[in-house]
């Protein structure tokens, strides 16, 4: 679409970003709360990856954009914590042949 | 004559598929993590269904430079709308009813034989999402977002932009409240010609602003 690249490497985080903008559009929280969050995140990332080998490498900025959704939607109480965590384990312990 | 067929292949086959336990926890950590997100928030209600999907289409077939590129062209062939898209870029895009957002204050900087304008998100990724899109990956990446406001020369340069040394660089840093987009020079052997070929020239990099 954007000059032939693709606008993600993988699907789940299409999933990811279109969570966070369906959530905002429907007033669960506002962009400026999630932002805030995600700033956190990457500066938190970068202050620990002060290697410039390290930052081209490693630096996966969906897994800090997700991290940043859980987070805010733990905060409100939407999603906890611990109820993400058990589904997740949930979804990687089925059979072979669900995921797709 | 032999009845005998390739049997021992086929077996073979099947049972490294069936015991390839490792094929069960293919997907990362981040995808199950997202997976199961999505699966609680549409059981607990809070996600409609069909809403990430609708989303997902509007960024991969609706949102995308291609509408910067109208813009752009408007304002080569309009000194009116330049003026008006210069001294107030959110009013002078909202008759093009552009999805997308994060747009509410624009600012467009013009490019000149003086000046060269490039923008960047220093603390994550803020963009212009109606005019531009979604960033790409370099956008985001920390090297890019601090060497930029250090040394833009250089960066440009390594982009492949060689600016001459007496044309001044000036770095646009989004915040919060601000998003910006670069107005590109005209090229002169594209004077003339129509809006809808002028926009087909305008490339995304060049209104982030690391192409002419």
């Amino acid at each position: 679409m954007a000059n032939g690249e693709l606008l993600f490497e993988q699907p789940w985080q299409s999933r990811t970003f279109g969570m966070a903008r369906a959530l905002c559009e429907s007033g669960v929280f506002s962009w400026d709360e999630f932002r805030v969050l995600l700033i956190e995140n990457i500066r938190t990332w970068e202050d620990s990856h002060s290697d410039t080998e390290d930052a081209a490498t490693k630096y996966a900025y969906w897994d800090l954009f997700l991290a940043a959704l859980t987070t805010l939607l733990a905060r409100q109480q939407v999603c906890p914590d611990s109820e993400l965590q058990t589904r997740q384990t949930q979804l990687y312990n089925r059979p072979h042949g669900h995921d797709h | 004559m032999t009845t005998d067929h390739d049997h021992d292949h086929d077996h073979d086959h099947d049972h490294e598929h069936d015991h390839d336990h490792d094929h069960d926890h293919h997907l990362p950590p981040q995808a199950l993590r997202a997976e199961a997100l999505e699966a609680l928030l549409l059981e607990k209600g809070v996600l409609a269904a069909g809403a990430v999907d609708s989303v997902i289409t509007r960024y991969t077939e609706r949102v995308g430079p291609m509408n910067g590129a109208k813009i752009v062209a408007r304002a080569w062939c309009d000194p009116t709308f330049k003026e008006w898209l210069l001294a107030d870029g959110s009013a002078a895009i909202s008759e093009f009813n552009l999805e997308g957002g994060q747009v509410e204050k624009l600012v467009v900087v013009e490019n000149t034989a003086a000046i060269h304008n490039v923008v960047v998100c220093t603390l994550c990724s803020c963009y212009p999402w109606a005019v531009l899109g979604l960033p790409p990956t370099w956008y985001k990446d920390p090297a890019y977002r601090s060497r930029i406001v250090r040394e833009p020369r250089t960066v440009l340069a390594e982009m492949g932009l060689a600016l001459a040394p007496e044309v001044h660089i000036k770095v646009w840093d989004s915040s919060a409240e601000l998003r910006y987009m670069v107005l590109p020079q005209q090229p002169a052997e594209t004077l003339g010609l129509a809006e809808a070929e002028l926009a087909e020239r305008i490339s995304r990099d060049a209104m982030i602003g690391v192409a002419l």
